[in-house]
């Protein structure tokens, strides 16, 4: 049987929702701008994914939290960023398939080992420079050293899908650990790293402007807070008598 | 015939759209937030010293040569390149370090210290600053006041008190660095204060000029002998550090006052430096300005240092509300003075002087009353009774720089006083017989790069071009000068110097241990002082300093600016601090230029990815214009060895307008001879780089073993591959390498732009070619 969630406040009404389908078609075309970004040597090595839904989304943004308590380098970043997660109407994640298995042996110097891609090498099994990246385990955020080039390659990406948001008039931030916490959830499992891009179609954009102690303070947290009160801000249930005669205003 | 050629028209709109462009990469969506992107746009004769440096890079022919004609190829001869580029390497650029005016290193020292490696923290500051112990007790610390903890959090680092701790436990260091090779010029520089030693260490430690200070006072310091009282700056300190300068081999010539450049010249000096300082006092011109117990700022400064006999009275009244005025005040209350007060237009908070000095100044007695003019000084009998004054309202500077002052009506009153000293600024004395160019307050006239004044051969640096400043901003522009000597005497202008040895990674920091004892939220300490009796009795150091325990967990409260600060693990390192220590000692190993093959590394990724995002937003702009552009990697590698983009790691080239191979190969353009029909002909196609590089595996320094295709590759069968030593093929690209920097520098002589060390270049890249 399948999963079935009922909870009792959905924020995912039916005008939520068309609002929210609508950003799933600017997530599609911000991914078709990303392939069509300039590219390091014209070589393939763009992946992307989008999630959509109420539950997928949560998942992301309970892993930001979960990581946002192994560091504290990473609290306030993952905790903040968490809950432009979960209020995000669409994510829209890039990743680069090649930064990890594939360096681009252009010598370019932009890493942290000498400048013939040894570094990177240097840090993996391989049999005359071909990668095995069968093995999984990692004990940093990121599985690194990573070829710089092509992550900067990313950032093409990235911008493009930026650019094309932008063009269709919908709000969209990139985000480091959008992209991470997804990763870790096996989203873009070919990509040795990966963005997430928040995209929201509201007339209120809050990741541009968040409130200091944000996981806390957030419009979501606000509204919820209101209605957790509702009874000590006098509006009862419909039930029982009318309301009118005891509006305070009409009082003054 | 139509009235404007429409084709120029174009291409001149072609900047237009670089202006969108640049403007498209500064407002992309940050990532990170932490790359500063930098653009340049060139244009007309600038491609052709480009194209220059290029076709060294072809013609030497390297098995890689391919890759230089494609980059060349694939841009072809676009009318406007724009450059944008960052710096991505790990170390972020502190705001402390940004306030400093001689940029050190504040981070890495601050670091130094909290792991208990203060002669290494020192070094830090040396390799910036020649005079480390002397600015470390008088440095009025810029750092401080942007420091990023006092902005967000509480207070600021006491960087200043933790520099004082690192020069005040350093041990004995060893100061004994060769110096350069003597190249047989010889530089006079008139003056040796903070900006004359400074420019005298570097012209004679790094460049190898012969150099000789003169010195129109009998003791060499200038400013900091006869300005600076030793409660502030002790003299043995002093002493010590211009000893060390001379040490190195500069000649300092004291009691010698220059009144002629020329002669100079005519002794054979090739350049001159003039950095005589702001000694001259002034006064206001006011009624009794003129009497003899009438006192200015600076003689009477500098008779007390000099050790003459100097009296005050009983009541002393200093005019003037600066650091100068505080260090007359305190001075006058050591020589006995019973009452001393102070009196300055500036209001109690805008007063110009250091804090600290206001509050020492306080507790040893000085009694200041701010927001106060001068009318006259009353004189009795021949002696001085005392200063009218009047309350100000409000007072602003023209722009003469003369005060325009509105008074409270009715607020005169008389400061009663036997002796006044006036401390209302300094200017330098310039000689007329200098012939040089003077503007407002008597500063010379300088270009503000090259410290270049209006005779050739003769530089001008410290409070004579700057006005009266601070030593860090006199060392700074020494250094400056230096600089710019050193290219006008046909050297490199590079003064930077490593002095820190390479850093580690400390298992057990020191700092977080006295963190644990200490225990809590740390606050940051208060420098001890000497009790105010004991300072008046004499000239002893007043502030005392840090102790280990207070030093060690002050440098906990950093909050380390200088990194990226996310411990991904995604460069290779495991913590940012690792990062940034492994890149600060490549930078050190290369002697700042840490040059792969086309970039600079180490780089944090994030950066990179930022940089991508904003590159991506300009090529994006091109395109709405419908303007043929592209990205482009390796011209760029080309571009920054010729000096552009200066501080960037990773630059990247979008040109605009047409770059298709049919401009490059268009006929008459000079370069028909590299049209590709002639190089499939010549077989250089066969080392199309791209195709080796793929497989080469672990690259040329793991084995020296690649994969080679055997022929050529686009011919059946396509997959034959062979596995090959090949010594010599990290060593010919080695070989071009050199070439293109070589090329490169002499774009940069001729666009008179700092030079490459290529003595450095050539070393670091010999070593790693084989055998």
């Amino acid at each position: 049987m399948p999963r079935i969630t009922i909870r009792d406040w959905p924020p995912y009404s039916p005008t939520d929702q068309n609002r929210r389908e609508n950003t799933v078609l600017a997530a599609k075309l911000m991914m078709n701008g990303s392939l069509t970004a300039p590219s390091v040597g014209g070589v393939a090595m763009t992946e992307g994914e989008i999630v959509y839904g109420e539950e997928e989304q949560e998942q992301i943004a309970r892993k930001m939290e979960e990581l946002a308590y192994e560091r504290e380098a990473w609290q306030h970043i993952f905790l903040y960023e968490a809950v432009m997660a979960r209020q995000a109407d669409t994510i829209l994640l890039l990743g680069n398939t090649r930064a990890y298995s594939s360096p681009w042996n252009g010598e370019c110097g932009l890493c942290a080992g000498r400048p013939d891609c040894s570094f990177v090498y240097e840090n993996r099994n391989q049999t005359a420079g071909i990668i095995d990246d069968t093995d999984r385990r990692f004990d940093t955020l990121v599985k690194g050293p990573l070829c710089t080039i092509y992550a900067h390659q990313l950032g093409y990406n990235v911008g493009s899908a930026l650019m094309v948001a932008t063009h269709l008039y919908v709000d969209a931030r990139p985000f480091m650990s959008i992209g991470l916490a997804a990763q870790k959830l096996d989203y873009c499992r070919n990509s040795a790293l990966v963005i997430g891009i928040a995209i929201n179609a509201r007339a209120k954009c809050e990741p541009s402007d968040p409130a200091v102690d944000y996981h806390l303070v957030n419009l979501d947290r606000a509204i919820d807070a209101i209605r957790g009160n509702v009874n000590q801000l006098g509006v009862r249930p419909a039930s029982g008598k009318e309301y009118r005669p005891g509006d305070p205003a009409k009082k003054r | 015939m139509p009235l404007y050629d429409g084709k120029k028209f174009a291409q001149e709109g072609l900047l237009q759209v670089a202006q969108h462009c640049a403007q498209a990469a500064l407002h992309a969506p940050q990532l990170i937030g932490k790359t500063e992107i930098k653009m340049e746009v060139l244009a007309g004769e600038e491609l052709k010293d480009y194209f220059s440096v290029q076709d060294v890079a072809n013609k030497l022919g390297g098995r890689l040569g391919g890759e230089t004609y494609k980059a060349a190829y694939g841009m072809g001869e676009p009318p406007v390149l724009l450059l944008i580029g960052a710096d991505v390497t790990p170390i972020v650029e502190a705001p402390c370090r940004a306030a400093c005016p001689a940029g050190i290193d504040v981070p890495r020292y601050i670091r130094l210290i909290g792991d208990g490696k203060y002669e290494q923290a020192v070094s830090v500051v040396r390799e910036k600053v020649p005079l480390p112990s002397v600015c470390a007790y008088v440095c009025h610390a810029p750092c401080e006041t942007k420091c990023r903890r006092g902005i967000l959090r509480d207070q600021p680092i006491a960087i200043e008190a933790l520099k004082r701790f690192a020069v005040d436990h350093a041990g004995k260091m060893d100061f004994s660095e060769p110096t350069a090779e003597a190249t047989g010029k010889r530089v006079a520089i008139i003056g040796s204060g903070p900006a004359g030693m400074t420019a005298a260490y570097y012209l004679k430690k790094v460049c190898g000029h012969g150099v000789t200070i003169f010195e129109a006072l009998p003791q060499p310091g200038g400013m900091m002998r006869v300005g600076i009282p030793e409660y502030r700056l002790p003299r043995d300190v002093l002493d010590r550090e211009i000893k060390e300068i001379k040490s190195k081999g500069v000649e300092i010539r004291t009691d010698t006052r220059v009144d002629s450049l020329d002669a100079l010249f005519e002794e054979g000096y090739s350049a001159i430096l003039v950095a005589v300082g702001a000694h001259e006092g002034q006064k206001l011109p006011i009624p009794g300005a003129d009497h003899d117990g009438v006192l200015v700022s600076m003689d009477f400064l500098r008779d007390v240092h000099l050790g003459k006999e100097v009296k005050v009275g009983k009541r002393v009244l200093v005019l003037g509300g600066g650091d100068v005025a505080f260090d007359c005040a305190r001075v006058a209350r050591r020589l006995g003075a019973d009452e001393v007060h102070m009196a300055c237009l500036e209001s109690r908070k805008s007063m110009p002087a250091d804090s600290d000095g206001i509050k020492q100044g306080e507790v040893e007695g000085v009694v200041i009353h701010p927001s106060t003019t001068f009318a006259r000084i009353l004189i009795k009998k021949g002696h001085i009774t005392g200063v009218e004054c009047i309350e100000v309202k409000s007072f602003e500077f023209d722009e003469d720089g003369n005060a325009q002052v509105d008074v409270i009506e009715g607020s005169e009153h008389i400061l009663s006083a036997d002796t006044v000293i006036f401390a209302i600024g300094q200017r330098p004395e310039i000689p007329a017989q200098f012939d040089l160019t003077t503007g407002h307050g008597s500063i010379i006239e300088v270009d503000p790069d090259t410290f270049d004044t209006n005779r050739d051969g003769v530089f001008a640096a410290g409070d004579a071009v700057i006005g009266t400043s601070s030593v860090i901003e006199a060392v700074a522009s020494g250094r400056k000068a230096a600089s710019s000597i050193d290219l006008y005497l046909g050297g490199l202008g590079n003064i930077d110097e490593v002095l820190a040895p390479p850093e580690q990674v400390p298992d057990v920091s020191p700092a977080q241990a006295a963190l644990r004892q200490v225990g809590g939220d740390p606050q940051r300490p208060q420098t001890g002082l000497l009790p105010a009796e004991q300072a008046l009795a004499g000239f002893e150091k007043v502030e005392l300093g840090l102790n280990e325990q207070e030093a060690l967990v002050e440098t906990t409260r950093c909050l380390k600016c200088d990194q990226v600060g996310f411990d991904c693990g995604a460069c290779g390192f495991q913590t940012c601090r690792e990062a940034v220590i492994n890149c600060q000692n490549r930078l050190n190993e290369t002697g700042g230029e840490p040059w792969g093959w086309l970039m600079k590394g180490p780089s944090c990724i994030w950066r990179t990815v930022e940089l991508g995002i904003s590159v991506d937003w300009a090529t994006a702009a091109v395109h709405r214009h419908n303007i043929e552009s592209r990205i482009a990697m390796i011209p760029a590698t080309a571009l920054m060895r010729m000096g552009y983009m200066e501080g960037c790691t990773l630059v990247l080239v979008v040109p605009i307008g047409p770059c298709k191979e049919r401009w490059y190969f268009e006929p008459g353009t000079g370069r028909e001879d590299y049209r590709s029909a002639e190089m499939e002909r010549r077989g250089v196609m066969l080392q199309y780089p791209p195709l080796w590089m793929r497989f080469t595996g672990p690259g040329r320094d793991m084995g020296r073993r690649g994969i080679n295709t055997k022929d050529r590759w686009w011919d059946p069968p396509y997959t034959r591959l062979e596995i090959i030593e090949d010594d010599k093929w990290g060593d010919s690209v080695l070989d071009r390498d050199y070439a293109i920097f070589a090329a490169a520098d002499e774009i940069r002589k001729k666009r008179k732009r700092k030079r490459l060390n290529l003595p450095k270049i050539k070393e670091t890249l010999d070593a790693k070619k084989s055998g």
